[in-house]
């Protein structure tokens, strides 16, 4: 039982961890939607379609926040948290690698950071998005089975 | 309501610190072209483009290797000026 509820726990924090990241980026790209679309359009990789990926991925943020916020979501928001930060932890992989003297296009504070603090930074919420994803859904088993002990006597 | 607690938590401190966090509106392009200027205060004809290429002016203050040598350093250009010119350009890195 203890264990279990240490477990929701965990879900939980990193949930609300995940929530605070994505409104606090979405909100600063959105913001700073000019100044993210001129950066994104020095990106070797993303320079084609900068002006459409200026607003879609601040939208996106905000969407997945959302359904992270709605219970009965919790599980897709976490899956597309997971596919998120393996987009944009791969993406700083390709920036350090390849243009490590180009800024960062990200929301907020996050943009004081070089690209290999970053690196760090997203492999740590890659790690939390991916356990919290995949003990979430043991916890989906936990609270069915707990559902069918409640008969009342 | 409980279980939107820590959700609505996040996204209130979200929001309160993207409203600490918001900056004074800066050019788009934040990203330049630097030259190295010469003793008369002259980019010269043919001076190559510091870096490789387009830098923030962060970046190149960092990077300019000026520290304790000339008066004279670094000039950033939204665009590539034609050269000879003695344009301030549109940033500079710290004299030293």
């Amino acid at each position: 039982m203890k264990k279990n509820s240490g477990r929701i726990l965990y879900v939980e924090f990193a949930i609300a961890i995940f929530i605070f990241l994505f409104v606090y980026t979405g909100i600063n790209k959105l913001f700073a939607v000019e100044e993210f679309r001129a950066v994104l359009s020095k990106s070797p990789l993303l320079s084609f379609a900068a002006s459409y990926i200026a607003w879609i991925l601040p939208v996106i943020e905000l969407f997945v926040s959302l359904l992270l916020l709605l219970p009965h979501t919790k599980a897709y928001g976490l899956l597309l948290s997971t596919l998120l930060m393996t987009f944009f932890t791969a993406y700083i992989g390709y920036m350090l690698l390849f243009t490590p003297k180009l800024p960062c296009s990200c929301g907020g504070i996050l943009k004081e950071l070089n690209w290999s603090q970053h690196l760090l930074l997203n492999s740590a919420l890659l790690l939390l998005s991916i356990s919290a994803w995949l003990l979430s859904k043991k916890d989906k088993r936990f609270i069915a089975i707990n559902r069918n002990s409640r008969i009342p006597v | 309501m409980k279980k939107y607690l820590l959700g609505i938590i996040a996204v209130i401190a979200a929001i309160t610190f993207s409203s600490f966090t918001q900056e004074e509106k800066k050019p788009a392009d934040d990203i330049y072209y630097f030259y190295m200027v010469d003793e008369n205060g002259v980019i010269p004809a043919g001076a190559s483009v510091q870096f490789g290429g387009q830098v923030t002016l962060s970046y190149a203050n960092a990077n300019d290797g000026c520290t304790g040598s000339t008066n004279h350093c670094l000039r950033g250009f939204i665009t590539q000026p034609s050269l000879p010119t003695a344009q301030s350009g549109d940033v500079q890195t710290l004299k030293n």
